[in-house]
């Protein structure tokens, strides 16, 4: 749970986008324009339905002329070129409108009943302007400009559960179609593609009579972008269950896909084999700058000594010369520490696409709840034991030194935007961070010099600031995976390993690079099937795609 | 004219409860345990909000040190101290349910409490323990909680009841009390400022105006926004 070995975990089944794909492809997800009132210099209104099956959702867009005042790709920014709302339809016209006055709103804005998601996206405004200019042109753009970015619009805010009025996700019924963790948002994401694309195509065809549509191989091949921060380090504060269940769950996939007993030219070798070589082209063709993190360029290199042990497995039946038990299981042991630890795990999510069915079965148990409770009559000594036993980390970190406490996080009055700064520059502000090693370290302090047999409840009589460690402790004792031995007050302390680990794995975003270390963007989505894709009934396997050719 | 009513997420309530509490200068460690019954007051028809944004600064805490229990055979006194019912909730629910696992029930008569009608939310939150409790108040001033044991949680519903109808329904308030509430919870956040400014985002701009950091070559931005911050709310312009 070392936030560096955290953010090298790659996408996999379990990742948000790709259950929201297989779901949105297997139950053959229609998504049609229901209106489209957008103006020549992009203004206007525009409505989709997604029709799931279940249940039909509408996603209303309000679109504006970019602007250079105010903008900026952090929340802080005044300027957004959409804003929508993903909504549980079907919609009135009162809910468009009301939509459209509250959202411009924001922080003081309410949500009309029933919505799930307020969105907003910016333009990636060369490759959007690139884009347009070409189609106009009666062209298509140039691949090597739109590998730059991979996207035509750019997040920047997915607020839900419970924000502005929104529906709380835990208030979702069993039979919701949004109702495991992240749905809701990754379908909105999905949503700001499609809305990107058509406002491209209207865009050009606005501007010429000889327009041409972008072709569907482009249109695949561009996601939608993502900029995260500092705020994801507090998700995992505030989610620590979830944060163990989804782990938990691509672990139990990871062994279950290991245990496969797979021979010489198993189709589900074969299948391993031509996701790895996927990954590789997309490796060696990706543009993008590191800072931390590894260059594509090395991520490929291991993948391919990757490709060339799954080779040989899928050609012999064998690892190193070996007919094991649990072949894959062997392969990944024999890989482990060889490749970079990107690639490795690459192959580690790569293998969780051997059992989909598990896949979605485990997603079905991501939903739970954040509460705790004390257990008042558990003695301080049973409690000292889980603290010892549990976060011997804590016990190991440096606390003592002016370094391990340097910095403190807060939020800003404007746009609550998180921040981490050091102390001696943030002033008064109310610590937001979870310093979990100093209150584990206070607890355990507190409880020595006291009697063992000494009750949970009248320990907190005395020590009622350690509640809420005390609550955490008791609630989430047993769970593997909950916190990541981090101290977040630390100089040592990379935030950006942590968002890494949001985006990447959970989220299931590609291309993630840093800035500063605390600052990412990404791509969402690349190579996801188009609107007829998924009508028309899409791969599954739609990851990783390479550069097209036209 | 008539109060327009919302109904208020729980993920909006505790946020903004939180961070009053904070305000109000009570223990960080002991805000979330009193913020429950803040909510759970809500819940229940209590002084919920309202009393919030009127007597906030009445949960200023540093310790329980008032507080003085006394065991007996039935259960317990305690004395409160003086201190708000909600300050003192969280214990007296700890104490209870300590009693009742070991005696099978616990009789508490609680004195010295401000607020004394807010105990109630002890009661509300009993389930989460597995535990029931009444409430009575008594002609002196204090209170009687008579707590038992029961069935232990097994779902959401069950672990909270009054949580779980908020978290589907939302707490139903008056719009321009929630505006105070939140206003006022507002203040716990920073002041903005050019050197906060540079605690987050890809690039900081130092203080010869230059950047330090790579721009992201995907983004457009306002460098004013670095340079000045902007005065007027937080709203689309």
């Amino acid at each position: 749970m070392r936030p560096s070995r955290l953010a090298v975990l790659q996408t996999s089944r379990m990742s948000a986008t790709r259950l929201l794909m297989a779901k949105a492809i297997r139950e053959r997800w229609r998504i049609e324009k229901l209106r489209w009132q957008i103006d020549e210099r992009a203004r206007g209104t525009a409505l989709y339905r997604i029709t799931t099956g279940d249940m039909p959702f509408d996603f209303i867009v309000h679109s504006f002329e970019p602007k250079m005042e105010g903008r900026m790709g952090r929340i802080i920014g005044r300027a957004w070129d959409m804003m929508a709302a993903l909504v549980e339809g079907p919609v009135c016209e009162d809910d468009v409108r009301t939509t459209g006055e509250e959202i411009r709103k924001l922080y003081a804005g309410r949500a009309t009943p029933g919505t799930l998601i307020w969105a907003r996206s910016n333009r990636s405004a060369r490759v959007f302007n690139h884009t347009v200019d070409s189609l106009a042109a009666g062209h298509q753009p140039d691949v090597p400009t739109l590998a730059e970015a991979c996207y035509l619009m750019r997040n920047t805010g997915l607020d839900g559960n419970g924000t502005f009025g929104t529906r709380s996700f835990r208030s979702l019924e069993d039979t919701h179609p949004l109702r495991r963790p992240l749905d809701a948002q990754m379908l909105s994401a999905y949503m700001m593609r499609v809305f990107s694309i058509d406002l491209v195509n209207h865009l050009a065809r606005c501007r010429s009579d000889k327009a041409v549509p972008l072709a569907p191989e482009i249109q695949r091949f561009l996601g939608v972008g993502n900029g995260s921060a500092l705020g994801l380090n507090l998700f995992v504060n505030n989610h620590p269950k979830l944060i163990d269940a989804w782990i938990a769950a691509r672990e139990h996939a990871i062994v279950a896909a290991k245990r496969l007993p797979v021979t010489a030219g198993d189709p589900r070798l074969a299948q391993l084999l031509a996701l790895i070589d996927r990954a590789l082209v997309f490796r060696r063709q990706d543009r993008m700058e590191y800072e931390r993190f590894a260059a594509s360029a090395e991520v490929a290199a291991g993948l391919a000594v990757v490709r060339e042990a799954v080779r040989a497995l899928f050609e012999s039946g064998m690892v190193n010369g070996i007919r094991p038990r649990y072949p894959l299981a062997a392969l990944a042991d024999s890989l482990d520490g060889r490749v970079h630890d990107e690639a490795f795990e690459t192959l580690m999510g790569l293998l969780t696409e051997l059992v989909p069915e598990l896949c979605d079965r485990l997603a079905e148990g991501l939903a739970v709840d954040e509460e705790y409770a004390t257990e008042p009559d558990m003695s301080i000594g049973r409690l000292q034991d889980i603290v010892r036993s549990e976060y011997a980390w804590a016990f190991a970190m440096d606390l003592d030194s002016e370094s391990s406490q340097r910095y403190v996080w807060y939020k800003s009055a404007t746009a609550e935007e998180p921040r981490r700064g050091p102390r001696s520059e943030a002033g008064d502000v109310f610590n937001l961070g979870l310093d979990l090693p100093r209150l584990i370290r206070a607890l355990d302090s507190e409880i020595a010099t006291r009697p063992a047999a000494q009750t949970v409840a009248r320990f907190l009589l005395e020590c009622p600031r350690l509640r809420f460690i005390v609550a955490r402790t008791q609630t989430l004792s047993g769970l593997r995976f909950h916190s990541p031995h981090m101290n977040m007050m630390g100089e040592e302390l990379v935030p950006c390993d942590i968002t890494r680990l949001i985006n990447i794995g959970i989220h299931g975003l590609d291309k993630t690079r840093d800035y500063l270390q605390r600052a990412l963007r990404g791509v969402i989505y690349q190579g996801a099937p188009t609107v007829d894709d998924l009508a028309a009934g899409a791969r599954l396997d739609w990851f990783h795609p390479p550069e097209p050719v036209l | 004219m008539t109060a327009r009513i919302i109904h208020v997420s729980v993920r909006e309530s505790r946020m903004c409860v939180d961070r009053i509490l904070l305000v109000a200068r009570c223990l960080p460690g002991y805000v979330s345990a009193v913020r429950d019954c803040v909510l759970l007051s809500q819940a229940l028809g209590l002084g919920g909000f309202e009393h919030l944004l009127r007597h906030y600064e009445r949960l200023r805490m540093a310790s329980l040190e008032a507080v003085a229990v006394t065991d007996d055979a039935a259960g317990a006194v305690i004395d409160a101290g003086g201190m708000h019912a909600w300050l003192v909730a969280p214990a007296v629910a700890d104490i209870g349910v300590d009693i009742a696992r070991r005696c099978g029930r616990a009789d508490l008569r609680v004195r010295g409490v401000e607020e004394r009608r807010e105990l109630a939310t002890v009661c509300a939150l009993m389930p989460r323990y597995g535990a029931a409790a009444t409430y009575r108040s008594e002609d002196a001033g204090g209170a009687t909680l008579l707590v038992t044991n029961a069935s232990p949680p097994r779902t959401a519903a069950q672990w909270d009841p009054l949580l779980h109808h908020a978290f589907r329904h939302g707490f139903a308030v008056d719009e321009a009390l929630w505006r105070s509430v939140y206003a006022l919870s507002n203040s716990a956040l920073a002041p903005d400022s050019v050197v906060s400014r540079r605690h987050a985002g890809p690039v900081i701009l130092k203080d010869d105006g230059t950047l330090f950091g790579r721009v992201p070559q995907d983004d457009d931005f306002d460098p004013n926004m670095l340079r000045n911050v902007a005065r007027t709310p937080q709203e689309h312009s």
